[in-house]
């Protein structure tokens, strides 16, 4: 098979000029000498005398710079240092990353009290080691500057105690409802927190408030089976798998985890030749649909028809449904064929749409197979009581109203009406741990504080209890908000005993330990403790009563319950005592239908029973009423931004969309052939307006863009984060749909565009970097990307070649270095042999040898590596300014490269850093000698010897080395707010500056840097087992983008330990290196991506084009 | 220069020197009980262990231990010292005496097998009865002391031949042109001073030195800028490393003790102080004074014996000596535990410092030196099992030593990152 032409936009799909230029040279500018110097010195252009006089000033300050006596410095000991801090030694403590529905479990590094960086924790059932972009920027946003000190009345510092007694007083006296609205809550001992406090007063009622809300399936979930829940979906076991717009491995209900069981079964090695097929049906190009075998675009307003036409192709029918039609056949036809091995998931919020996915998977028998209603999701909103909330706010039933976690004057649709409400309202509190949009109608600000300075506990998904533990003590005077709540209840508690006196009473006597003390420690200690996982809880923790058949289950039930109903503390005690028996009907009492309450106990039964009865041809009827229009607009999430609560987040701001590649904005994307109709090109501004409410943003031509829909991304457009940094982007909640029951968020109508200006400096870091493919000669070189199908694969592995040369040639021939044998005659270095250490390569054999391969298979281009690397290696954030210059520092980038359809493309996600090369051309060319190769492999880089010249980078043919064109951390002597700062972003107050990892440099104005393989953790791993005296084990030294990765794409290891890992993965077949023609000998090598699609239909485009052009 | 081919002159210096080495050398090394395995093993638990609070001839918060042996029998020290509060509660005569004696303090219980006792005990017993021989001591001392003076006396001599020869130049000069002016040549124009300041030759050549004298200077000074070698800053507390680690032989890593396990040695924690100062109240120079600094830092009741209930402790603000840049990595563990350095190699003979001062350049090319030269201890420890070539070519004799420079330690990010 011939490779597709791979293009990462436009502007290389047509090779446009301006873009060769820039894929020519490695950098997109020419030098900014003369503007500096304009800038320090004087209006003038550069000329002889300023030269001189900035020649006479830098000798002066140098010269008073170095006659200035030494500092004395000081070392203050602790005065009774803790057992378990050994300074210089990191120390980890398992914890649980938890914003809202955001759940990770986690391992928190700390050096000397301070945590610098998040780990997966691999004992978790749920994220299984993987973590997300948003869980290792989190420990940033401790450091936050902008979060509130102290607590607040109005404008005023209150003391707690002040605070405390009017509060309460004011709740006594509240002149109507009290209400708790909250973000979701997946903390059990929180519910038991908010229980205790709705007993405390009367009439208190505690809202769910989630601005991007899947409502839609809780509301299905009720209808068909008389659960509100959100089920838990393994797509480990499904080997069909079609989703609906749901974007499951990057925001839809619990990423990281969804990630890790697709994965699985995406892995292809030579005993597994095996892979899933995922279908897509999305209007914009989601995370998942990139990553999808076969996406077909359909218009928002057409997803739930395609979900009725699927369910009625799979009743035997034939799908009509225009183009997609087809698409949808086949997929019906392949579920047939995997039933009880599939899922259909939609991430419409439209319960209509659910329930009849809903009777999809129960037609294909995937309950209690790859959907388990009883281990459902702790988090959901609930939209229908958000907008009674207003509501009532408005006609002035509520008298006092506590937020929590929630910003709705910022993310509601109808923010007015929310801000009029509340001004109605007498008493308002919240604990938000900044003040935003909502703060400025807030009387009582009672500041939370930030998860790694609290205590909690969390059950995100039904039977996966975790703890949350402190890891510094609060930096500012805040306090945890279910400590307040719990003082406002009257209760004197600590929070702390609160989640104990919870575990010990509910979780304790699941396990199986004789006591209390030993179970908490080791839950402690692992940060999980699981009811239905066993073996995978240290200690074994589970046991006994859960032995026997079916008990296990209906518990769950019970626990899983008080997520939506919140029982009384009379029904909790109830269900403690009988949980064994069919006492649930009691927990689902409240808003469940009397017909689904007359549950059996067999849960196949009833899931059997009720689904089969279910309405869903109203359901079918209201969705075949549903209208389209010439214009649809589809808001969606983004990792970066989420609903807007990471807006002060400048790594996350600063990390790349996944598909678009831009900043620190939000964008409109449109399809390219739908701009060319309106005659707009790229970074026009295009006036968006929705009823009335109109913002302006850039355009970006986006493949796999439906025609007819536009995008753009929710969580943008704060107008109050906190710092101005944060308030990039536009606003686009007020065009949310409200019209029903539950937010709409895609298939939005009445939308009309205009264009009101051009030329927005977009900050998108697309066609930075690109690596030139162009060959010396202007010929073409091998491909960057390599992809194969599946049945290539399998004839492959099975012996038989397909008969292309190219996408064999990393292993077959033996380009490889790190092999031994036939690349030899090719070998040829500038050092030819080297009197000391012989050949070049022999240099490598005789310790370590440091490799690292990456699976393109697996890579889902979610972009935890990227922020993982950065905040592990002191990565500055450089602003927006700065990156729409090609400023960027990441160490680590993402490319991703389309390929075949420009209006359907497929996608890859290449991660791309310093590939160590053995025959570097960076170090040739230093003139100080201050990047070059290690004996193991490493190419190094002295910051402190780099003198600026910029020739390494000039020279890198993966253009991965990166200038500090500025002091963006302060690392010089000349403090901050001097010219030499970059006044985009500043990293250099001493509050930000805790978060920096104090065993990685941070890097000054003027030198180079690039991806070091976290040298600093190979040296630790190496002098860990010198202690102990032994061999260093395979896999005990790990990157940062390694552990980060939910997808565990990335392996990194010793290429002459033929043992490890590292080195089954160069063997494997699949394994090629990049540029292999010019013979850098690089360190990294990829392994060839597998697409899930028969042979025959690789001729892909033409099937594409039928799909694409509606 | 000629003035040294004076035959008698030299034999007098050669003369000298040899005498000088020859009574350096008269030293002779005796054997001792002290190269007993035994005495060995005893030494290192009892320095790791007991010099904290005991020592071989003097009291310290414990008795002193030297004849310790005779004066209990050995069933009755191991018990007193796996748990010696046991016994005192069983009221064993001769431990209730020694618990009062100390005024109640308690002996940490140690659960060492018994074997390890009797080494203990066996260095405790040659400590007492073999006198140290001054095999390295007295060197110590005096060999700087000779030196100097030897240098002294050889430079006396040699200002003395300088001036001889500079007066005898002289008069063979006036003899030689009396000389020549009898016997009717051309005596030439002497040059005056003046002249010779103004010639070119001098002129350029003076430049020259200038200019090369200059920027040595400047170099030398820009390369020894931020650093501080001798560096002995007055700390805030008078502790003498002397007292502590020489006369009372507290082993190093008893305070310093994150030195075998993390990068930083750490400077102890006041409660570590605490761990002897509780009972010792009383310095031998100072008295109570700077003692009491630590119980004002963390809180210590003097005379209830007890730590202050909600004591606002403040931190004892130590002045840090051994200053690396930031981009410089360091850790004490890799030298101390996997290299098996001794602290004094780069930090000097601490246990003779009243007050420390940096005693190495810290420079990058003493580092650098060191890593050239020093050889890894390569059989010793199995993580270098990986390094098989060099195995190889050690067992055929291709290779005598390997150094850290061998296995990378003098590449930049060994050190730098």
């Amino acid at each position: 098979m011939k490779q597709p032409k791979y293009w990462k936009g436009y502007e290389e799909l047509q090779n446009d000029t301006k873009f060769l230029k820039q894929k020519r040279s490695e950098f997109s500018e020419d030098l900014p000498l003369l503007t500096e110097i304009k800038n320090v010195v004087s209006e003038q252009q550069g000329s002889r005398r300023d030269f001189l006089k900035i020649m006479g000033f830098s000798t002066v300050a140098a010269t008073i710079a170095a006659s200035c006596e030494i500092p004395v410095k000081k070392a203050i000991p602790y005065l009774d240092k803790p057992e378990t801090i050994i300074p210089g030694i990191a120390t980890y403590y398992a914890s649980s990353y938890i914003n809202g529905s955001d759940y990770c479990s986690i391992l928190v590094k700390t050096r000397e009290g301070r945590p610098i960086k998040i780990e997966g924790n691999k004992l978790s059932g749920i994220s299984q080691g993987g973590t997300s972009a948003r869980a290792q920027a989190s420990v940033v946003s401790l450091y936050d500057g902008a979060r509130l000190r102290y607590a607040k009345k109005g404008a005023e510092k209150i003391s707690w105690e002040d605070a405390d007694r009017e509060i309460m007083s004011a709740l006594r006296g509240a002149n109507g409802q009290v209400v708790l609205l909250s973000d979701s809550i997946i903390s059990p001992s929180t519910r038991r927190v908010i229980e205790e406090f709705s007993a405390a007063y009367n009439n208190v009622k505690h809202v769910v408030y989630e601005p991007i809300s899947n409502a839609g399936i809780s509301e299905a979930n009720q209808r068909t089976f008389g659960k509100k829940v959100i089920p838990s979906y393994d797509f480990g076991k499904a080997e069909v798998i079609v989703s609906f717009g749901a974007d499951f491995l990057n925001t839809w209900v619990s990423p990281v985890e969804f990630t890790k069981q697709y994965i699985k079964n995406r892995k292809v090695s030579k005993d597994h030749p095996k892979m899933s097929k995922h279908w897509q049906f999305e209007s914009y190009m989601s995370v998942t649909g990139s990553n999808a075998d076969k996406r077909v675009t359909i218009k928002p307003s057409e997803e739930g028809k395609a979900v009725v036409a699927l369910y009625k192709a799979l009743q035997g029918g034939s799908a009509d449904l225009g183009t997609a039609s087809d698409a949808i056949n086949k997929a019906a036809l392949e579920l047939k064929g995997a039933q009880g091995k599939s899922l259909v998931v939609s991430g419409s919020n439209d319960p209509n749409v659910q329930q009849v996915v809903n009777a999809i998977n129960e037609m294909l028998g995937n309950y209690n197979s790859t959907i388990n209603l009883d281990a459902p999701y702790g988090a959901g909103g609930d939209d229908k009581a958000v907008q009674q909330l207003v509501a009532d706010m408005n006609s002035g039933k509520v008298g006092a109203v506590i937020l929590y976690n929630v910003n709705p004057a910022y993310s509601y649709p109808k923010a007015e009406e929310f801000k009029a409400g509340l001004q109605k309202v007498g008493l308002t509190v919240s604990f938000n741990e900044r003040e935003d949009e909502t703060s400025e109608f807030i009387t009582y600000k009672c500041p939370d504080s930030h998860y790694l300075e609290s205590w909690n506990d969390a059950e995100p998904k039904g039977g996966y209890f975790s703890l949350g533990q402190p890891t510094i003590s609060p930096l500012f005077d805040t306090r945890q908000a279910q400590q307040s709540l719990l003082r406002w209840s009257g209760n004197q508690a600590s929070y702390y005993n609160y989640i104990k006196s919870y575990w010990s009473s509910k979780l304790y006597p699941k396990s199986n330990f004789k006591n209390f003390q030993a179970f908490w420690d080791a839950a402690l200690h692992d940060g999980v403790f699981e009811v239905n996982a066993p073996e995978k809880t240290k200690g074994n923790l589970v046991g006994g009563m859960y032995n026997t058949a079916g008990g296990g289950i209906v518990t769950q039930a019970t626990e899983t319950s008080e997520v939506e109903t919140i029982p009384s503390i009379e029904a909790h005690v109830h269900a403690d005592a009988e949980h064994t028996d069919g006492s649930h009907e009691h927990e689902l009492e409240e808003g469940t239908t009397a017909a689904v309450a007359a549950t059996t106990e067999t849960e196949d039964a009833e899931t059997a029973s009720v689904g089969g009865g279910s309405d869903v041809s109203s359901a079918i009827r209201a969705i075949d009423a549903t209208q389209g229009g010439d214009i649809e607009l589809v808001l969606y999430e983004n990792t970066n931004m989420g609903d807007g609560r990471y807006a002060n987040n400048p790594f996350l701001q600063e990390n790349p969309d996944n598909i678009t590649k831009v900043t620190w904005d939000n964008v409109l994307a449109v399809s390219k052939k739908f701009a060319d109709s309106k005659g707009w090109i790229e970074k026009d501004i295009i006036k968006v307006t929705k009823d009335g409410y109109s913002v302006e943003l850039p355009l970006i031509f986006q493949p796999g863009q439906k025609e007819g829909t536009i995008s753009i991304a929710l969580g943008y457009g704060r107008t109050k984060s906190g710092s101005k940094f944060g308030e990039s982007g536009v606003n686009v909640f007020p065009m949310v749909g409200t019209g029903n029951d539950t937010f709409g968020y895609s298939g939005l109508t009445g939308v009309t565009l205009e264009k009101v200006g051009s030329g927005y400096p977009l900050a998108q870091t697309q066609i930075h970097h690109t690596i030139d493919d162009t060959g010396a000669l202007g010929n073409e070189r091998d491909g960057i990307v390599l992809e194969m199908s599946l049945d290539e694969y399998k004839a492959k592995v099975e012996g038989k070649h397909s008969g292309d040369a190219k996408h064999s040639h990393g292993s077959d021939d033996g380009h490889g270095h790190g092999e031994e044998g036939s690349h030899d005659e090719h070998f040829f270095t500038l050092y030819g042999e080297d009197p000391v250490y012989g050949s070049h390569t022999d240099d490598f054999k005789k310790g370590h040898h440091w490799g690292m391969a990456i699976d393109l298979n697996s890579c889902i281009g979610c972009g935890a590596c990227v922020v993982a690397c950065n905040v592990e290696n002191n990565v500055p954030v450089v602003g927006r300014n700065e990156v729409f210059r090609a400023h960027e520092m990441h160490w680590m980038r993402i490319d991703r490269y389309y390929s075949g359809d420009d209006e359907n493309p497929e996608v890859t996600y290449m991660p791309m850093m310093c590939q160590h090369c053995d025959n570097a051309p960076c170090e040739n060319v230093c003139p100080v000698a201050a990047t070059n190769h290690s004996s193991e492999g490493l190419n190094q880089m002295a910051y402190n010897r780099c003198i600026g010249t910029r020739y390494c980078a000039n020279n890198c043919p993966f253009k991965v080395r990166r200038f500090n064109w500025y002091d963006y951390q302060s690392a010089d002597s000349f403090y901050k707010d001097s010219i030499f700062d970059n006044d985009d972003w500043s990293q250099t107050d001493d509050l930000t500056r805790m978060v920096l990892n104090p065993d990685v440099t941070v890097r000054s104005r003027g030198v180079m840097e690039k991806c070091s393989f976290c040298v600093q953790n190979i040296q630790e791993g190496k002098l860990e087992a010198k202690k102990a005296g032994r061999k260093l084990k395979d896999g005990e030294v790990k990157t940062a983008c390694q552990t980060s990765c939910p997808a565990e794409a990335i392996v990194f290891g010793d290429m002459n330990d033929k043992d490890s890992e590292l080195s089954k993965m160069f063997a494997d077949g699949r394994s090629y290196d990049l540029l292999h023609e010019i013979h850098v000998l690089s360190s990294v090598k990829y392994m060839t991506k597998v697409r899930n699609r028969p042979a025959e239909v690789a001729a892909h485009t033409e099937e594409h084009h039928e799909d694409g052009h509606s | 220069m000629k003035i040294l081919c004076n035959t008698k002159s030299r034999i007098a210096g050669l003369l000298l020197i040899l005498l000088t080495f020859l009574a350096l050398q008269t030293n002779s090394f005796a054997q001792t009980p002290r190269e007993d395995p035994v005495y060995l093993k005893g030494e290192t638990i009892f320095k790791a262990n007991c010099t904290s609070c005991h020592k071989v001839h003097d009291k310290l918060v414990g008795p002193a231990l030297a004849g310790v042996y005779d004066k209990y029998d050995s069933e009755w020290l191991y018990s007193w010292i796996k748990n010696s509060q046991a016994m005192v509660e069983a009221g064993d005569p001769d431990a209730v005496k020694i618990f009062n004696e100390y005024n109640g303090s308690v002996m940490t219980a140690f659960n060492i097998p018994n074997e390890e006792i009797d080494a203990v005990l066996q260095y405790i017993k040659v400590e007492t009865e073999v006198p140290v021989v001054a095999d390295g001591g007295p060197i110590g001392e005096n060999a700087p002391q000779e030196g100097s003076q030897m240098a002294i006396f050889l430079a006396i001599i040699a200002l003395i031949l300088l001036a001889i020869m500079f007066i005898l130049n002289r008069v063979t000069g006036t003899l030689n042109e009396l000389v020549r002016e009898k016997m009717g040549m051309l005596v030439p124009e002497k040059w005056t001073f003046g002249d010779l300041m103004k010639s070119k030759k001098v002129i350029t050549l003076a430049s020259l030195a200038l200019i090369i004298f200059v920027g040595y200077k400047t170099v030398d000074n820009a390369q020894r800028l931020g650093r501080q070698q001798n560096y002995q800053p007055a700390q805030p507390i008078k502790f003498s490393h002397e007292l502590h680690a020489g006369i009372n032989e507290i082993e190093c890593q008893y305070c310093h003790a994150g030195a075998a396990k993390g990068k930083s040695a750490m400077i102890p924690s006041a409660n570590v102080c605490m761990n002897c100062h509780k009972a010792i109240k009383e310095g031998p120079k100072y008295g109570t004074e700077e003692i009491a600094k630590i119980y004002n830092a963390i809180g210590w009741d003097v005379e209830n014996q007890a730590y202050i209930e909600g004591y606002e402790q403040k931190p004892i603000e130590w002045i840090r000596i051994h200053n690396l840049p930031d981009h410089v990595y360091f850790s004490h563990a890799q030298h101390v535990t996997a290299g098996q350095l001794e602290c004094q190699t780069c930090h000097g003979e601490v246990q003779e410092m009243e007050e420390v001062y940096q005693y190495s350049s810290l420079g990058m090319g003493w580092c650098v030196n060191c890593h050239r030269n020093t050889e890894v201890d390569f059989k010793g420890n199995d993580y270098y099992q990986i390094y098989e070539k060099f195995h190889e070519q050690m067992k055929s004799g291709e290779m005598k030593k390997v150094t850290v420079e061998d296995i990378g330690g003098v590449e930049c990010q060994k050190c730098h990152y």
